[in-house]
C-alpha cells in the first residue's frame, strides 16, 4: 500500500462499488466523446467532401488555407468579439445590477426572476423577437427612439454594419441574468457583520461593492470567467438562429462556420468535413489556452492576496 | 466633522439606490414587454400584425396555437422532444451519480486524475466531436434515430453532470455512511438508502440545467436526424424560423414559440427560488 492512502475497513467495504459505478460512465465518455475528439485530430489533417467519401490525408494544409480564408478570419474576430467585448459588458452590467439588488431594494426577488428569465428561453423565439425589436420600420426600439425625440439615434439595425451589434446585444441580455443569479446568491453568504464594521467606519456602496463583496466572492468569480470563456467561444444556436433571421455572414462565428463548412447549413452545397474539423480544432485549443492561462492567472493571484 | 461625511454618504446612497432602481426597472420592463409582446402577436392575425406591430388583437386568434401545434407539425416536435431530452437528463444521472460517488467517497490511486480527465470534458466543444461522432453513430446505425440523438445529448452532458454532483457529494458528512457501515449495511445498500436521498437536491439542480440546455439544443439534433418527423422542439422551430421567410406566417410562428417555452416557463417559475438557492452548487465548492 502505498503511504498517504491509508484504507480502513470502511473504505475497503466501498471500493467493491469502485468499478461498476464508474465503468459505465467512463465508457461511455470514453467511447462516444474521448474517442471522437481524438479521431476529431487526425480528420482535421484531410481533404474530405462529404461522408460517403475517403477522407485524403492533407497535411496541415486545411490550416494554412485558413490564415488566407476571409470568412474564417471574419468567424474568429467576431468570436473573440463575443468573448471578450461581450464578456466586458456582461460582467460590468452583472455587477452594477448586483450592487443594485443586494443594495436591499423592494422586489428584488421578482426582478432577479425577471432578469434571468431571457436565459432559459428557447434560441430560435429570441432571434425571432429581436428580428421584430430591431426592425428598421416598425421595430420597438426605432419606435421608442423617436417616441422620445431621439430619432437620430435610430439606426437600420439589420444592415450589415449594424447587424453583429444587435447580435452582440441580445446575448447580453439573454446572458447576464445567470451571472446575476450567481453573484446574489454568493453575496447572501457573506457575513453581515463585514458590511456594518464598514457602515460604521463611513464607507459609501462602491468601496463596500469592490473592497469588501468582489473579494469575497472572487473564487465564484473566478468560476463564473472561465464559465464565461467556454460557453461563449463554443456557443452556437443563438448565433445560428439569428443568422436565420438577419442577413448571414456578417455574423458567423467559429463555432456557426464548423456546421456551415462541414453540412452545409442553410446555405451552401459545400461538404469540406475536413475543413471543418481543422477549425473545431482552433476552438478547441482556443478554449483549453483560455482556461489554462486563466488558471494560472487567477491561482498566482490569489496566492498573493492570502 | 463626522456627522458631515455621514450625512454626504447618506445623500449618495439614495441617489444611488433611486438610479439603480431606474436602471433595473427598464432592464426588466424591456424584457416583460418583450414576452407580452409575443404572447399578444401570437393571438393576433397576420394582417393585423403587419398593418400594425404593436395593435392589441381585435378578436384573440386561439386558433393559431392550434394551427402551430397540427399544421406546423409542433406536436410531433414536442413528442420527440419531451422522450429525448427527458430520457437524457435521467439516464446521465444513472450514470454520473454513482460515478460521481466513487470519486468523491470512494478512495483509490488515480482518483484526482480520473476527476480531472472527466471534468475536462466540459471544455470539449462539441463542434470538435460533432464530425467523428456522426460517423460513429452511422456506423451504429443510430443517425437520423432519437436513440442516437438520446446517446449524443448523455455523453455531452456528463462532464457537467459529474462536476456538478462531485461539488454536491463533497460537501456532504461522511459520518453517515460509516455510521450505517458500522451497523452491517452493504455500501450499495447505504449508497441507495442514505447517498441518493439526500442527493437529491442537487440531482434536481443539475437536470434543471440538463433539461434547459438540452431542451433548446439542436446543433446535434440538426446533425444526427434528417426527417422533419424526427426533429425536436429547438430544430423544428428553427427550421419553421427559416420557413417564415417564404410562408410569412409569422402568427403562428409566435404561438409555435410560445409553446416551445412554456415548459421551461413552468420549471423556471415552480423551481426559481431551488434553481437559485442551488445554482453554486458546483462554483462554491469545486
Amino acid at each position: 500500500m502505498r503511504p498517504g492512502l491509508k484504507y480502513s475497513i470502511v473504505d475497503r467495504e466501498k471500493r467493491k462499488l469502485l468499478v461498476p459505478f464508474i465503468l459505465p460512465a467512463v465508457l461511455l465518455y470514453l467511447v462516444f466523446f474521448v474517442y471522437p475528439a481524438l479521431r476529431a485530430f487526425g480528420y482535421s489533417t484531410t481533404e474530405w467532401t462529404g461522408f460517403n467519401k475517403n477522407p485524403e490525408f492533407v497535411g496541415f494544409s486545411n490550416f494554412a488555407e485558413l490564415a488566407s480564408d476571409s470568412f474564417f478570419l471574419l468567424s474568429l474576430r467576431n468570436t473573440i468579439i463575443i468573448f471578450f467585448v461581450g464578456g466586458l459588458i456582461i460582467f460590468a452590467i452583472a455587477f452594477l445590477f448586483t450592487s443594485i439588488l443586494s443594495s436591499g431594494i423592494r422586489g428584488k426577488r421578482f426582478y432577479r426572476a425577471i432578469i434571468f428569465l431571457p436565459y432559459v428561453l428557447t434560441p430560435p423565439a429570441i432571434a425571432t423577437l429581436w428580428g421584430f425589436l430591431t426592425n428598421p420600420s416598425f421595430g420597438m426600439i426605432n419606435s421608442i427612439l423617436t417616441k422620445i425625440g431621439l430619432e437620430q439615434l435610430a439606426r437600420p439595425w439589420m444592415a450589415p454594419e449594424y447587424i453583429f451589434k444587435v447580435l452582440v446585444a441580445a446575448i447580453v441580455w439573454v446572458n447576464i441574468g445567470f451571472y446575476i443569479v450567481v453573484f446574489l446568491s454568493a453575496i447572501s453568504k457573506i457575513p453581515q457583520t463585514f458590511y456594518d464594521a464598514a457602515k460604521v467606519e463611513g464607507a459609501n456602496e462602491f468601496h463596500i461593492f469592490f473592497k469588501i463583496t468582489i473579494p469575497m466572492i472572487y473564487d465564484i468569480l473566478i468560476v463564473t470567467f472561465i464559465y464565461w470563456g467556454i460557453i461563449s467561444i463554443k456557443m452556437f444556436e443563438l448565433v445560428y438562429s439569428f443568422t436565420g433571421v438577419f442577413p448571414k455572414s456578417q455574423m458567423w462565428t467559429m463555432a456557426v462556420y464548423v456546421y456551415i463548412m462541414g453540412f452545409g447549413g442553410t446555405m451552401s452545397q459545400i461538404y469540406r468535413l475536413g475543413y471543418a474539423t481543422a477549425i473545431a480544432v482552433i476552438l478547441f485549443l482556443m478554449i483549453m489556452v483560455f482556461v489554462i492561462s486563466f488558471r494560472f492567472v487567477a491561482s498566482r493571484r490569489e496566492s498573493i492576496e492570502y | 466633522m463626522k456627522k458631515n461625511t455621514n450625512k454626504i454618504s447618506l445623500n449618495y446612497s439614495r441617489v444611488w439606490k433611486t438610479t439603480g432602481y431606474i436602471i433595473v426597472s427598464v432592464f426588466v420592463s424591456f424584457t416583460l414587454f418583450s414576452i407580452l409582446w409575443m404572447v399578444l402577436t401570437s393571438l393576433k392575425t397576420n394582417n393585423e400584425l403587419f398593418q400594425n406591430v404593436w395593435s392589441l388583437p381585435e378578436v384573440p386568434q386561439f386558433s393559431n396555437y392550434v394551427k402551430a401545434w397540427n399544421v406546423l407539425k409542433l406536436a410531433s416536435f414536442y413528442r420527440n422532444s419531451l422522450i429525448v431530452v427527458s430520457s437524457s437528463v435521467v439516464l446521465v444521472l444513472v450514470v454520473s451519480l454513482p460515478c460521481a460517488y466513487a470519486l468523491t467517497k470512494i478512495k483509490f490511486r488515480f482518483r484526482e486524475a480520473l476527476s480531472n480527465f472527466i471534468i475536462l470534458g466540459m471544455g470539449i466543444p462539441v463542434q470538435l466531436i460533432i464530425i467523428p461522432l456522426f460517423l460513429l453513430l452511422s456506423r451504429m446505425n443510430l443517425t437520423n434515430n432519437l436513440i442516437g440523438l438520446i446517446i449524443a445529448y448523455i455523453v455531452g452532458s456528463i462532464s457537467f453532470t459529474v462536476f456538478m454532483l462531485y461539488g454536491f457529494l463533497k460537501s456532504l458528512p461522511t459520518e453517515l455512511e460509516e455510521a450505517a457501515m458500522v451497523d452491517g449495511s452493504t455500501p450499495f445498500k447505504i449508497f441507495m438508502k442514505i447517498i441518493l436521498p439526500i442527493s437529491t437536491p442537487g440531482l434536481i439542480t443539475v437536470s434543471i440545467f440538463n433539461f434547459v440546455f438540452l431542451w433548446n439544443e439542436y446543433l446535434l439534433a440538426m446533425v444526427l436526424i434528417r426527417d422533419s418527423s424526427l426533429k425536436t422542439v429547438s430544430y423544428g422551430l428553427y427550421s419553421l424560423q427559416i420557413s417564415m421567410q417564404y410562408t410569412g406566417d409569422w402568427v403562428s410562428l409566435y404561438a409555435g414559440l410560445l409553446i416551445a417555452i412554456i415548459p421551461i416557463m413552468v420549471i423556471f417559475f415552480v423551481l426559481s427560488e431551488l434553481i437559485v438557492e442551488s445554482i453554486t452548487l458546483g462554483a462554491v465548492k469545486g
